[in-house]
């Protein structure tokens, strides 16, 4: 039950509408020194406390002492526990709780001297004259009963309408005498008697004189300690008994010498809590401090709060850690981790779909390969040649008539086979030329498959003028190492490549053929063709070897690509390129000043119709753009 | 230790920049001779580069075989190629008729295909231009592209005539002033970065050799 006040009579509680123990009815009792006033209501010293605090005045008249068989009737109100009069099954009960049973009726006359004296004086001022004597106390039959039958436990519940002791109770410190008689029974068993002492403490005597250093207990200061002013201490120093007067404070025994104040070994001064998480509870004063209103304590002042001690921090206790989750936490958890650990694998890229090619694109290759494949195939369309040839043609084509027959020309052949189509059809006329001068060649490439694209190209152009390699032209091969090579093969060409390519292993080295005989530098090459479809070749060659040509020649044959980034080195105030030929036009425009219609020829007519067919795509490309935007831009 | 290593290799890697540097501005017959040995060191590296690379290679698409891993039958393929191709130049030479054969009737065809690609690609590329973006610079892209081809290609119509050589003209205009000023710039800029490069690499500032 809340412990709330009720109406006397009343049958529920107001608050929390338990069934309340019936009031006695009949004459009050009126036993001297009944400390229950009534059965279910307030005991006498709870009632005096609460006066005390609140300030309140007793409501109702002093306590009469109930009739003995009526103050225990509520005690048949509270629930009986099932079985309890059964007890426990013999042979549970340890030993030594059967030791410490509470002495039933044979100890009742051994009351100790100091409850005796307690019990003496809360008999009232009626008798002084008991004051001060030890005198077995006498117990009343009301509390013999209670003694006997009622459990010790808390007091039955307070009603409104409960009496308030009297000025007589107010001496024996609002102990209740339910609760002294409990006392007394509990009391008595910890002063050890003579036959209750075991066997090992049989030699052991008490002597004072042997006390061992003791530190003063910590006591509060008696204003300081909260309790009441007009509450006489002098009768708890009085009631306490001998044994307990003993382990008094020193300050008790003002015999005692002085001891040294308490101090802690520097081991637990470390093991104590750090201060910002010492909790810390600060009291209010007596007047400020709330009533409580519920619970067992309800109506006391100053009751401590368990929230500041819950709330506050504090350092970390050695409880357990493990954590009480739910399934659905669970389930979450587990999905973080998943998530966690799918981070951790390598995400594989999605394949591309494969999406199928759009008209667009067949009308696009189909266009390009009818333009390119019709000319070549049934010669129509037919383009005209070229009738003015570019600028460049006519200083390269007057350049290879400057150089010395019978000397020798370096060809360098960078270009990879994929451009071949372009690059035999560009070099073919200068190649031409070269043999109709009749001067020999050697070629050399800084690519793996250069040489084989020299061969070829040198065997298709040399069947027309009769050149056999070995003795007309050599092939000096792979040159690998990049622009350090092209340095190397520059200022020691014999020692950069020792071996040719498809030389006769009989003839020699193919320095010792008699192609390059005298050449022992760049510099006795009578001209050094770059033929190359990429810029950087062409850059590297003609920083790299240029400087060692000795003022002869160098002629770049680049594709129509490369020609920008190739012509700054041709057009300078020091030209570094002598001669430059690039792209179909001057192909077939060299074809036709040479007279010798070849692979330029051949590929005019396709060159200039798939030109054509990519204009028109990239016009109506665009048209189709522009309609589609304007379309947009309507709506 | 370690940084003892490091100034022995900096020196090391000073002493022959300055070595082959040197034989560009003057002739001394003792440090030219040193500076050919040094520049044949390096041609010799690059051939075994070469060598390391084609083992990468091989590493890279045995991986992928062994793995199992998407398009692995066409590394299949590459190793089969390669490892045929090296056994045939192994045993018959460089120069045979095989090795000649294989690399006239396989891989210029196939280079050459994909040079054919590359140009139908571009074309597709450029019809849809502008209809995906419609900008100025887009604009003026396509036109210079038409100019240049117009100026480049023979005419079905009109060739050799007035208006071809107007095109012509501006497609010489294009090419020789507008492309190769922007060529120029292009050099000038690779020279000015290999040339501060080069003497980061002198004065030890930049360590590609390592730390």
């Amino acid at each position: 039950m809340c412990q709330t006040e009720n109406e006397i009579g009343a049958e529920f509680c107001r608050l929390c509408h338990a069934r309340l123990p019936e009031t006695p009815i009949g004459p009050p009792p009126e036993s001297e020194g009944e400390a229950v006033s009534d059965a279910g209501q307030m005991p006498d010293w709870l009632s005096r406390l609460r006066q005390e605090v609140s300030g309140e005045t007793p409501s109702s008249p002093p306590p009469e002492k109930p009739a003995a068989d009526d103050g225990l009737e509520w005690l048949g109100e509270m629930p009986q526990v099932v079985g309890e009069e059964e007890g426990p099954p013999p042979g549970e009960v340890p030993e030594w709780v059967g030791e410490t049973q509470p002495p039933s009726g044979a100890q009742e006359g051994e009351v100790p001297e100091w409850l005796a004296r307690i019990r003496a004086k809360a008999k009232g001022s009626d008798a002084p004259e008991a004051e001060g004597t030890v005198e077995p106390f006498q117990e009343p039959e009301a509390d013999e009963a209670m003694a006997e039958e009622s459990p010790p436990g808390p007091p039955p519940p307070v009603s409104e309408g409960a009496p308030v002791i009297g000025e007589e109770q107010s001496d024996s410190l609002g102990l209740p005498e339910w609760l002294m008689g409990a006392q007394a029974q509990e009391q008595a068993p910890e002063k050890p008697s003579e036959p209750e002492r075991p066997a090992w403490l049989e030699g052991v005597t008490s002597d004072e004189s042997q006390e061992l250093p003791r530190v003063p207990a910590l006591v509060i200061e008696s204003d300081e300690s909260g309790v009441p002013a007009d509450i006489d201490l002098s009768d708890i120093s009085s009631a306490i008994p001998d044994w307990m007067a003993e382990d008094a404070p020193a300050e008790s025994k003002p015999d005692r010498p002085d001891l040294a104040p308490a101090t802690l070994p520097a081991w637990l001064e470390a093991m104590r809590p750090v201060d910002t998480f010492r909790s810390v509870v600060e009291f209010d004063s007596t007047e400020e401090q709330a009533v409580e209103a519920a619970g067992p304590l309800a109506g006391l002042r100053g009751v401590l709060l368990a929230e500041p001690v819950v709330a506050m921090p504090r350092a970390p206790t050695g409880e357990t850690t493990r954590l009480d989750v739910n399934e659905k936490q669970f389930a979450q958890a587990e999905l973080l981790h998943r998530l966690v650990e799918q981070e951790k694998q390598e995400a594989r890229p999605r394949p591309a779909e494969r999406r199928r090619p759009g008209v667009l694109r067949w009308v696009v290759g189909a266009s390009l390969l009818v333009a390119v494949g019709l000319p070549a195939i049934l010669g129509f369309p037919s383009f005209d040649l070229p009738a003015f040839a570019p600028v460049d043609l006519a200083s390269l084509v007057g350049l290879v008539e400057t150089i010395p027959a019978e000397s020798t020309a370096l060809l360098v052949f960078d270009y990879e086979p994929g451009m071949t189509g372009e690059m035999e059809a560009v070099t073919g006329p200068l190649v031409s030329h070269l043999m109709e001068r009749g001067i020999v060649m050697a070629t050399l490439s800084t690519r793996p498959g250069g040489p084989a694209l020299a061969e070829r190209l040198m065997a298709r152009v040399g069947a027309t003028h009769n050149y056999i390699r070995g003795e007309d032209f050599v092939h000096l091969g792979y040159l690998p190492g990049g622009p350090a090579a092209v340095e190397l093969f520059a200022t020691a060409p014999q020692e950069a490549v020792p071996s040719g390519y498809l030389q006769d292993p009989e003839a020699g080295s193919v320095w010792e053929s008699p192609v390059l005989t005298g050449v022992q530098a760049l510099s006795d090459f009578a001209v050094l063709v770059v033929i190359t479809s990429g810029s950087d070749d062409a850059r590297v060659w003609i920083e790299q070897a240029q400087p060692h040509l000795g003022g002869n020649p160098l002629v770049a044959v680049v594709s129509a690509g490369a020609e920008p980034l190739v012509r700054p080195y041709y057009e300078s105030t020091a030209p570094k390129v002598a001669g430059m030929l690039s792209g179909l036009t001057s192909a077939t425009a060299y074809e036709q000043r040479l007279g010798r219609p070849s692979l330029a020829h051949a590929r005019w007519s396709s060159y200039g119709l798939g030109l054509l067919a990519v204009e028109v795509l990239i016009v109506l490309g665009a048209l189709g753009g522009l309609t589609s935007l304007a379309l947009r831009l309507r709506r | 230790m370690r940084t003892g290593l490091q100034i022995i290799w900096t020196a090391i890697a000073i002493g022959f920049g300055l070595i082959v540097l040197q034989g560009y501005f003057i002739d001394i017959p003792g440090l030219e001779s040193l500076r050919t040995i040094i520049l044949q060191w390096a041609v010799i590296l690059a051939a075994a580069a070469l060598l390391f690379g084609l083992g990468n290679l091989m590493a890279v698409h045995l991986a992928k075989i062994g793995g199992q891993e998407p398009g692995w039958p066409y590394s299949a393929l590459l190793v089969v190629a390669l490892v045929g191709t090296l056994i045939v130049g192994l045993l018959f030479g460089q120069e045979s008729t095989l090795i000649l054969s294989l690399f006239q009737y396989v891989q210029q065809p196939v280079e050459a295909t994909l040079a054919g690609l590359l140009a139908i690609s571009l074309t597709l590329g450029a019809v849809r231009l502008l209809s995906r973006r419609r900008d100025l610079r887009t604009t003026v892209f396509l036109a210079t592209a038409v100019i240049v081809m117009l100026g480049t290609g023979p005419w079905l119509i009109g060739n050799n005539q007035g208006f071809q050589q107007i095109f012509t003209g501006a497609r010489a205009w294009v090419s020789q002033v507008w492309a190769t000023g922007a060529a120029r710039g292009l050099l000038l800029g690779v020279a000015l970065g290999a040339t501060a490069t080069g003497l980061r690499v002198l004065l030890g500032a930049d360590r590609p050799y390592g730390d």
